[in-house]
């Protein structure tokens, strides 16, 4: 909830702001991380910034505006994006690593050793 | 969870008289769903899961006095996964977004999912196919079609006689 008010304040339009578009993600997780991907057409790494608080992960892209001409059709426009997420405790902060692919963004998210399930052996006396 | 419907290849042809008459009506209906969207998350993965992802890609069609600029949000797409059709007065664009979920990970949430599309388009003037270009960067497509001699802009000078 307090992720949607924040959202709404910061999408108030003012002179020179571009719309906020909530780029549309997967998570996944296996016993090893947290796996975000994300589609942000357009961003390339130098307009991507990735902010990791204590509990939340905040994702934002800045495409660059082109002057392509005078649109004839347009279904998309320039945006800003922008999403948040509540990370679980137990993340490896040193670890996370980010990479961009064709406009994806695959975001790992190592979980720290604590958290992660052990498995222990049982031998045979 | 949200989980994707099953998709069906959609062909969506647009001629440009239809995009004149429906295109304001058309933008103003998608700026409120966009609205709608970014108030509510969840919604909005399973509305675009659903109808909205007829329109896939999006695109958008510039006209810069020597050409035409089309540009399409292709994320995720290399260019071999994408095949561009054009001919004088139209443009096919037909791709395949493969799965890309990696195995044996459980799932918090799927919003993007895999698609397969095919559009066309019919352009407002000529152009000359044999010089057309297109180039696939960061997961946007754009397409170069210059204009035909005949559909050139030309300017006419004035004469005082």
């Amino acid at each position: 909830m307090g992720m949607m008010v924040k959202r709404e304040t910061e999408q108030l339009e003012g002179v020179g702001t571009r719309p906020l578009a909530t780029p549309r993600v997967d998570i996944y997780e296996n016993q090893d991380e947290l796996l975000v991907i994300a589609d942000m057409p357009g961003v390339t790494q130098a307009d991507l910034k990735i902010d990791l608080d204590e509990e939340q992960l905040i994702i934002e892209g800045r495409p660059p505006e082109e002057n392509l001409g005078t649109p004839l059709m347009r279904e998309f426009d320039p945006v800003d994006y922008r999403r948040s997420f509540v990370v679980p405790q137990g993340i490896d902060r040193d670890k996370v690593s980010a990479e961009l692919r064709n406009g994806v963004l695959w975001l790992h998210l190592p979980k720290s050793p604590a958290v992660k399930p052990r498995r222990i052996e049982v031998k045979s006396a | 969870v949200i989980t994707e419907s099953p998709r069906k290849e959609e062909t969506i042809m647009l001629t440009w008289d239809d995009i004149d008459r429906t295109f304001s009506a058309f933008e103003n209906f998608r700026r409120r769903m966009d609205r709608w969207y970014q108030d509510a998350d969840g919604l909005r993965g399973a509305l675009e899961g659903g109808f909205a992802r007829q329109t896939w890609p999006r695109t958008n069609i510039y006209d810069n006095g020597k050409e035409l600029v089309l540009q399409a949000e292709v994320p995720g797409l290399s260019d071999k996964e994408i095949q561009l059709t054009v001919t004088q007065d139209a443009v096919g664009l037909t791709g395949e977004r493969k799965p890309d979920a990696p195995e044996a990970y459980s799932v918090h949430r799927q919003e993007r999912g895999a698609w397969k599309f095919s559009r066309s388009f019919t352009l407002p003037v000529k152009i000359d196919p044999e010089k057309a270009t297109a180039t696939v960067k960061h997961g946007i497509l754009t397409v170069t079609l210059p204009k035909s001699a005949e559909s050139q802009p030309r300017k006419i000078a004035v004469k005082a006689s």
